[in-house]
């Protein structure tokens, strides 16, 4: 027999191809960030200090739990240095489990107070905001909506699309307004948002695709979402809120807790922090806005001055996630009160 | 468990069931037709209806809404409709394999009886009624892996137990999302007792003995119903290798990575040949060895989201391991064993009781390791074989639990395709998935061959 088994046996050194060693000294990163805009920052860093980052990227959608539980599984015994979240809110939960270790990063000395973390467990960088995405061939930009309570109105029934609010950047929207506007307000304009018949779909991206397609008139979802696909021409822009406010959404950096490579994850992050990042990110694709002022925004970027923001604490908002999401799962995916499926 | 909760399960036993009877039919009639007439290149049309499995369910789903998205189809892809749909098309080809494998296995004399038969409904009906058994096994099978589904109804805005399970456990909310995955796997139970009631039911499948074409019938409608069939799989091909082409511009950068995305998936290939083989391997030992419930034990963790699994390995037993281990995709191997042995079982049981008595009893005589592996398990290589082919795809497209698993640095195609998705990078996203296509194109080609391979 045996000699079946010991050829089965015979195959397990095919699992260790891929993980050959390297000369130079790594460092760990769990990217939530999109891959598109963090890979080449990434690479620049390693060119720079010559440490070779080893990056895991997130990947959106409903399909998967993310990067940032990984991380909280693996407090046991991390495997990760280094933390790019691309919101605050899952980073701020994070912090309060003890998953990061405090680390002042010298790069952070210009980032207003607001983006950081009291206990420096994090620090906030270049930022997106919400918007409403639409189609300027479709939809005339004097009929958009100045706030997120006109997504209600009866003229767009059935014709505003969002992402699953349970994931990403969509449920720390909405963990924001709720914790802006209190709970009767938020669970009101939850269930007007369904009663105007709100397309529920898989992602940001698929939300922006709606758009696109034509099956939408206006998308909630992020700027570089939006961005993307406009400059490869697509006839799609975005709209702030001039009325309600903007959420604003900076990237977050963390040093994990007893992380295995410590010191060069703090190079990563002094790295991350800097000036030059920040440029980098908003003369990039996402067209992501410097927390900075004296950061440098190219032409046709995004800057703080040139918003009306939503006035949130992250720390609140981080605290209203999970009820945000659980009255957004009943008001917008289960069937209303009295109906099956 | 709310009221809400049972309906949604409820609704993914549905959905699963008439996914599975969707993929059983269309892989079924598919199978029927290829063996029973004589079609024009057989093995190309084979491969080119293999292709909505050989491609990541996201790269399918995605071309199919570009393609049918903006026309009158579109309600195809939306809603219970287009999960049934999409999932029925994506599992067909599975079933298919299985029964080309088992119609490619029947004995010499009614094969030959077969062939003599009028063309038609007689011999079709015939060769149905041997290969049922395995039919409704890979039915069963595909129900079992679409009552986890997330991604396809992810994109057809379909609520499913899987999806409502991934969020709790991104709330960190544990215990009800353990609680919603043990209604799952008991909701699933009748799936799995189909699978195993069947396991050890000597079915259709004796002697493989008839070669060639011969005696087989032409049809042109036949041809042409298949082909038109093929051809689809085959422009959502053409569409894909369209948005790959780059611009003149970047063609010297879209070479490198093109040659990137061909590493990264021939560094993956031999891992999922790996978790293939295994699982095969442990599949057909079972199956062997009669151990039919320790066979039914392994069948369980498929009926879990793929997201449980991995994070039950992340939080138990990595911890377990030294970190020097850490670069290696170890976790990750084990769950795709772990996560497909399923497919093992079946394919190990299918393949056992296949064999001829004659032949059954003459291992009887040797020493039971050489029985087993000198007489059994070369007669139930071709069957392997296409477990094996399976398995490496399924894993090779896993990307709920690759995301937790993952080592930092180690390539995995089917993430960056999600990703490369997402922020519409269509050229580089269409060149890794003409990388993935050509891959398991390729291992189609090696596999699928010895698979259904006629011995004399």
């Amino acid at each position: 027999m045996r000699g079946g088994s010991w050829s089965a046996l015979a195959l397990l050194p095919l699992i260790f191809l891929g993980g050959c060693e390297d000369p130079l000294p790594q460092v760990v990163i769990y990217c939530s960030h999109d891959r598109a805009h963090a890979e080449s920052i990434l690479r620049s860093f390693e060119r720079e200090h010559r440490i070779r980052v080893l990056a895991v990227y997130d990947t959106e959608a409903n399909k998967t739990v993310g990067l940032a539980e990984r991380l909280r599984r693996e407090k046991a015994r991390p495997r990760c240095d280094v933390y790019w979240g691309n919101e605050p809110l899952r980073t701020i939960r994070l912090a309060r489990e003890g998953v990061f270790e405090p680390y002042r990063s010298p790069s952070a000395a210009g980032i207003p107070r607001r983006f950081r973390s009291a206990e420096d467990l994090w620090c906030g960088f270049a930022a997106r905001v919400r918007a409403i995405a639409f189609s300027p061939e479709r939809t005339a930009p004097k009929e958009l909506p100045g706030s997120l309570e006109e997504l209600v109105d009866s003229r767009w029934r059935g014709m505003v699309a969002i992402a699953d609010p349970r994931f990403g950047t969509t449920s720390s929207h909405l963990a924001a307004l709720r914790s802006v506007w209190g709970a009767d307000r938020y669970r009101d304009w939850l269930r007007q948002l369904r009663a105007n018949d709100v397309q529920v779909v898989a992602s940001n991206s698929a939300t922006r695709d709606r758009v696109l397609s034509g099956e939408a008139s206006l998308g909630l979802t992020d700027t570089d979402d939006i961005e993307v696909v406009r400059r490869r021409g697509e006839s799609i822009s975005a709209s702030f809120f001039p009325e309600g406010g903007t959420f604003l959404m900076p990237n977050t950096v963390a040093v994990v807790s007893g992380a295995p490579h410590l010191e060069r994850a703090k190079v990563l992050v002094d790295y991350l922090l800097s000036v030059e990042v920040e440029e980098q990110l908003a003369a990039g694709p996402s067209r992501q806005i410097p927390l900075r002022r004296d950061v440098r925004v190219p032409p046709g970027g995004l800057s703080l001055d040139a918003l009306v923001l939503l006035e949130v604490s992250l720390e609140e908002a981080a605290s209203a996630l999970p009820e945000a999401v659980d009255e957004a799962e009943r008001a917008l995916i289960d069937p209303p009160d009295g109906e099956t499926r | 468990m709310t009221a809400i909760e049972v309906a949604l399960l409820l609704d993914t036993l549905l959905l699963a069931c008439l996914s599975a009877a969707l993929a059983t039919i269309v892989g079924g009639s598919f199978a029927l037709l290829l063996t029973s007439y004589r079609v024009p290149a057989p093995r190309l049309l084979q491969l080119l209806l293999s292709l909505p499995f050989l491609l990541p369910a996201v790269v399918l789903t995605t071309e199919l809404q570009a393609l049918l998205g903006a026309t009158a189809l579109q309600p195809l892809l939306r809603g219970m409709t287009g999960v049934v749909f999409i999932e029925g098309m994506r599992w067909a080809p599975l079933v298919m394999w299985g029964a080309l494998a088992a119609i490619s296995a029947l004995p010499a004399e009614e094969e030959r009886a077969l062939r003599l038969l009028p063309p038609g409904s007689a011999a079709l009906r015939t060769r149905a009624a041997r290969v049922r058994g395995v039919l409704l096994r890979m039915g069963a099978l595909v129900a079992i892996f679409s009552m986890t589904m997330t991604e396809v109804a992810g994109y057809a805005s379909v609520e499913t137990i899987g999806t409502r399970i991934v969020a709790r456990m991104t709330l960190g909310e544990d215990l009800q999302a353990w609680w919603l995955a043990c209604g799952l796997v008991v909701v699933s139970l009748p799936l799995l007792l189909v699978v195993v009631s069947k396991l050890l039911q000597p079915g259709a499948l004796a002697v493989p003995t008839v070669d060639g074409r011969a005696g087989l019938a032409t049809d042109s409608r036949v041809n042409f119903l298949l082909w038109v069939f093929g051809s689809f799989p085959a422009l959502l091909l053409i569409a894909i290798a369209v948005t790959a082409v780059p611009e003149a511009s970047t063609s010297r950068e879209a070479l490198v990575e093109m040659g990137r995305s061909l590493g990264g998936v021939a560094i993956e290939f031999p891992r999922v040949l790996l978790v293939g083989a295994l699982v095969t391997l442990i599949g057909w030992r079972l199956a062997d060895g009669g151990h039919l419930w320790f066979a039914a034990l392994l069948l369980i963790p498929a009926l879990l989201p793929a997201s449980v699994v991995g994070i039950v390995l992340v939080e138990r037993v990595q911890p377990l391991l030294p970190a020097s281990l850490d670069r290696w995709p170890i976790l990750m191997t084990l769950a795709g064993i772990l996560r497909f042995a399923a497919v093992g079982v079946v394919v190990g049981f299918i393949a056992r009781v296949s064999l001829p008595a004659a032949e059954e009893n003459a291992a009887r005589l040797l020493k039971p390791a050489a029985g087993r592996w000198c007489v059994r398990g070369p007669r139930a290589f071709t069957l392997l074989a296409a477990g094996v082919l399976i398995v490496a795809l399924l894993a090779l497209g896993e990307v709920e639990s690759g995301l937790l698993l993952i080592p930092a640095g180690h390539p995995s195609p089917a993430l960056e395709l999600h990703q490369l998705l997402h922020f519409r990078q269509d050229e580089q996203a269409g060149r890794l998935s003409l990388a993935l296509a050509i891959g398991g194109g390729g291992l189609a080609l090696v596999l699928v061959p010895l698979a259904s391979r006629r011995k004399r």
